[in-house]
């Protein structure tokens, strides 16, 4: 029974990108799947994955981050300006820095306010825009391209696992993760034992600000520039790690939630790619990747409630 | 006593929010937003944002939010668009029956599937928005100029206070309003009473995008086109006109569908007065958030919210 | 009580710290201060370098902060400076009817006249009657309207003055032809939505280029606000799909969206093999073009709006420079060589203005009787990094124009 468990908990997590690949290689063999367009997918998912272990802390407990993407902008495009004095070190330590500034910022605007954590986040986002504009006259920033090695194969791969590392250890073996999976599972309960769920929210913030400082140098080194985005569209940046926290979450009976969260982002990145491997319009992969969301979660909480109806009656 | 001058304070709060930022910037622009000229264009772009605000206060009342709407109103405009250059006429109708199916089929994910409203209309903003482009041609589509009468004054003010009265109204005082209160006050004691919990989450998500349709219609006849981005962040416009207005993000019995219309009202001002005040384009956006985010801790009630997420 | 305090404290600091910066900017953008005021009011005791009134102009704009709209913005702004005008930008511009609650704004905000870089001709009737009702001239920025019953409409107002362009067209099939120069078969495109009348017209031209030298287009990315990293990811895209890819064509590369392309192909060792060809000019243009990552090059086209400027700014002196609405049509500078970008930005953008103090106050009447409308347009054809070199001096021995 055990070792029945232990198959079924590696083989569902693993189905949904393997499925969503198939799919693809199947119409597409000559363009999709290739080595290299799978080393490409797998380096495009680390940045958002990123950003979905920073989110994820807060999505457990309910509270939402709209202010993500704008504070990966601004902490990069100080970043990558002070790397033009201090080079590669300044990159990464500045952005981090700011970042996470910034998510304790936000973490503490929601501490001392008292209100939704939507409506903090949306606002820090407007003041975060606003901010990446006004920095420098909001000029473009470009890093040199002696630094930027750690946006491409292995150093976005080490990066990247090392921040799952960090991700995995903080929320399953530190305190910290321990109270925010408490707090998760149930506020109330979580405060009766104890916990300061308002000092874990703001905490989560904080942590979050860190994934977040990573993933801004990975972007800014992936992409070689940075410019500040303005008119709430950086809200469309946190949308995919959204959705693989989502995924990761209904995955998290299966498996580890982080390395659902990659499987997620990983499962999303593949339909983009496979879509314009097939020629189709970009217009669609908008499409595809929302009907993608709204089936996997239709058929995940509809089969837990299956399951659950099932046990219920054998009772 | 005390208690009861603390709740009036709260209620009273996004009156003075209103009338704070109306007398700071005919201040600031040295009498030019009270002008008769200047209210008119006020009004012009507080029009849909009212419409949609008191259509979504449904929706906000049971609990749920609608991260779809801005994408309803693009899809909405156009097909309308389409629709009128065969039958100008029918381009309304279009509009708001295509956004009514487009919400209950929002509704029936969230009840029949029960996927998280977040989730489903996060999830249908990317679905609608990708449809629209492949709708639009990847372009916009023109109107016919017999329809730009409708970009008229009189015409959307009338509107405006007769769709207000009828929200009021059947918010106040018919069953849907209170049901939608009830659910959003707890669920399970509404469950209980009686309230049909899955029709009235169909009905919020149905009025709400039917109304994203009028606002559509209304978008494409200012606009001259219905264009692949018509109706950008819509609904954080939404969210942040209502919330302004003191509508708690919880719902409950303490939704009111003037906070739709304060808060409208606050975040068009505060856009125009902005630009009146010759305020640097870059800040603009910085103090729009900071004003919300003062504006919500002044009106959020704290003491009745026992989990603040 | 402590925790109001705080809070008071941190919305009070973010408010100054916001405000401050935007004060800070608002004098570098011409905006309205109290300092600005106190240094037109020491000014006037030059009289006749100003106009005798201060008029305000409004430029509806996407942005003012990236390569081209920046640039443009600081070209006006010391237009203004010079000859006494204010500018006010409104940048809220993410959809058809924001365009015209912008401009509805601007009129609001008190401003004489109006530049408009419009999304697309469907607007247009509406601006027009706006602009009619409230008084207020407008002219159009980088854009000509190609539908004939809306330009029938706009052309009909007293209140439109005419506007300023650029072959899209053409500068689209001139890229496409570089492109065909080079050998290239296969190119990818990474442009903007469809509907937005430059990308439409410069992805004609290329069409057209395909068409005539038998290239393909084999894939295409179409976003207004992609970001280096999405336009690194794009491009890897293409590379992982479609290996037989010898050509990526940037129809809008400001905001670095062209880095993000450069960034994509150096990651991959594909700098020089997969040929660029890009329309918008960025910085560092001459390091990019001596290392072969940029293959062909567009751009310089932020002077634009100088003209549109002018042909309001002479109407509302009461010295209009023509009765009628005028088209002025504006060539872009191609770059070809690392000596061209360099001296691009020596004499054109950057630290200098490809008009000085003098050729900007000749372009207005009401300092300069002699001026026509014939002269401007003149000085517009004229534009070109050879030009401004004869102009302004300078050592330039080997550069080539358009």
């Amino acid at each position: 029974m055990k070792q029945k468990i232990k198959w079924k908990n590696m083989i569902i997590p693993i189905a949904m990108p393997v499925i969503v690949f198939l799919v693809f290689f199947i119409c597409q063999p000559e363009r999709f799947g290739t080595p290299a367009g799978i080393m490409i997918m797998l380096q495009q998912s680390v940045i958002n994955s990123i950003i979905g272990f920073g989110l994820s802390l807060n999505l457990v407990i309910d509270t939402w981050d709209f202010s993500a993407g704008a504070q990966l902008v601004l902490a990069g495009l100080v970043g990558a300006y002070y790397s033009q004095y201090y080079g590669l070190a300044g990159l990464i330590v500045v952005t981090v820095l700011v970042a996470t500034l910034l998510g304790a910022l936000t973490g503490l605007v929601y501490f001392v306010f008292k209100i939704p954590s939507i409506i903090v986040t949306i606002g820090m986002m407007l003041v975060y825009e606003s901010l990446g504009s006004l920095y420098h006259g909001g000029a473009n920033v470009t890093i040199d391209m002696g630094i930027s090695f750690l946006g491409r194969s292995p150093g976005i791969f080490i990066v990247g696992i090392l921040t799952y590392i960090l991700a995995y250890v903080i929320y399953h073996h530190t305190k910290f993760g321990y109270n925010v999976r408490a707090v998760g599972n149930g506020e109330a309960t979580a405060k009766s034992i104890g916990i300061n769920s308002l000092k874990i929210r703001f905490l989560c913030f904080v942590v979050g600000g860190i994934f977040v400082g990573i993933a801004s140098f990975l972007q800014v080194s992936y992409g070689g520039a940075i410019a500040p985005k303005t008119g709430m569209n950086t809200m469309s940046m946190v949308f995919p790690p959204f959705m693989g926290v989502f995924i990761g979450q209904y995955l998290e009976r299966y498996c580890d939630i982080m390395l659902g969260i990659f499987l997620g982002v990983f499962s999303m990145t593949m339909i983009n790619t496979g879509l314009i491997a097939m020629g189709l319009p970009g217009t669609l992969q908008q499409v595809v990747t929302g009907c993608f969301m709204l089936i996997f979660m239709a058929i995940s909480i509809n089969r837990e409630q299956a399951v659950l109806k099932s046990r219920k009656a054998a009772a | 006593m005390k208690i009861k001058e603390k709740i009036k304070i709260r209620e009273i709060v996004p009156f003075l929010s209103l009338i704070a930022v109306i007398v700071f910037f005919e201040i600031v622009t040295n009498g030019t937003l009270l002008t008769l000229k200047n209210m008119k264009l006020i009004f012009n772009q507080a029009f849909v944002l009212i419409i949609g605000s008191v259509a979504c206060s449904f929706i906000v009342a049971q609990g749920d939010v609608d991260f779809s709407m801005g994408s309803m109103v693009g899809i909405t405009a156009v097909c309308a668009a389409w629709v009128s250059q065969v039958a100008g006429g029918l381009a309304l109708p279009a509009a708001m029956i295509l956004g009514a199916v487009l919400g209950i089929i929002n509704g029936i994910l969230f009840v029949k599937f029960k996927i998280p409203s977040f989730v489903v209309t996060l999830s249908t903003l990317m679905v609608l928005r990708g449809l629209t482009i492949f709708i639009a041609g990847g372009g916009s589509v023109s109107v016919p100029f017999s329809l730009y009468k409708y970009d008229s004054f009189p015409l959307k003010l009338i509107l405006c206070i007769v769709v207000i009265l009828a929200a009021t109204f059947c918010f106040n005082y018919t069953k849907l309003g209170k049901w939608s209160k009830a659910i959003g006050s707890g669920i399970t004691a509404a469950h209980q009473s009686g309230v049909p919990i899955g029709k009235m989450r169909l009905f919020g998500y149905g009025l709400s995008a039917a109304m994203c349709g009028l606002c559509g219609f209304f978008n494409m006849v200012r606009a001259g086109s219905a264009a692949t981005n018509t109706g950008n962040f819509f609904e954080t416009d939404i969210l942040i006109a209502l919330v302004l207005g003191g509508m708690p993000l919880s719902g409950g019995s303490t939704s009111k569908i003037r906070c739709a219309v304060i808060g409208s009202l606050t975040l068009a001002i505060l856009i125009n007065g902005m630009v009146c005040w010759n305020l640097n384009e870059k800040v603009q956006q910085g103090i729009k958030g900071i004003i919300f985010l003062i504006a919500v801790w002044l009106t959020f009630d704290k003491k009745n919210t026992s989990l603040i997420k | 009580m402590k925790k109001r305090i705080i809070a008071l404290l941190t919305s009070m600091t973010l408010v100054l710290s916001t405000v401050l910066m935007g004060c800070g900017s608002q004098e570098n953008t011409g905006g309205t201060t109290e300092q600005q005021t106190e240094e037109t009011s020491s000014e006037t005791a030059q009289a006749s370098d100003k106009l005798p009134e201060k008029f305000k102009i409004g430029v509806v704009i996407w942005s003012t902060t990236d390569d081209l709209g920046g640039a443009s913005a600081r070209l006006l702004n010391y237009a203004s400076d010079i000859i006494g005008c204010e500018m006010v930008y409104n940048t809220n511009i993410s959809s058809p009817e924001s365009q015209i609650t912008a401009t509805e704004n601007l009129i609001a905000a008190g401003c004489n006249a109006i530049a408009i870089c419009n999304y697309s001709d469907d607007i247009l009737p509406k601006i027009t009657s706006l602009c009619e009702e409230n008084e207020v001239y407008f002219t159009l920025i980088w854009r000509s309207i190609s539908d004939p019953e809306v330009k029938e409409i706009v052309e009909a107002s007293p209140y439109y003055l005419g506007n300023t362009c650029e072959s899209e067209e053409e500068t689209g099939y001139m890229m496409g032809e570089s492109f065909h120069n080079m050998g290239c078969k296969n190119i990818a495109v990474i442009t903007m939505e469809k509907g937005d009348a430059t990308a439409d017209a410069r992805d004609a031209g290329f069409d057209r280029a395909c068409e005539e030298f038998g290239m393909n287009r084999i894939s295409e990315v179409r976003n207004n606000t992609l970001t280096a990293e999405e336009t690194t990811k794009a491009v890897e895209n293409f590379l992982a799909s479609f290996p037989e890819m010898d050509g990526i064509f940037v129809t809008g590369g400001s905001n670095t969206i062209l880095e993000g392309v450069i960034q994509a192909l150096a990651l991959h060792n594909k700098t020089g093999e997969v040929k660029v060809a890009c329309i918008d000019f960025i910085s560092d243009l001459d390091k990019y073009i001596e290392e072969g990552a940029i293959d062909a090059i567009s751009g310089g086209h932020f002077v634009d709006p100088l003209f549109s400027y002018m042909l309001m700014v002479n109407k509302l002196a009461g010295t209009p420079l023509s009765d009628n609405c005028e088209q002025i049509d504006l060539n872009f500078i191609n770059l070809q060589s690392p000596e061209d970008a360099r001296n691009y930005y020596k004499y054109c953008e950057g630290d200098s203005y490809p008009y000085n103090e003098e050729e900007i106050r000749s372009m207005v009447k009401y300092f300069n009787p002699d001026m026509t409308i014939d002269q401007l347009k003149e000085i517009a054809a004229a534009y070109s990094i050879d030009d401004v070199v004869s102009r302004h001096g300078g050592d330039s021995a080997d550069t080539t124009n358009n």
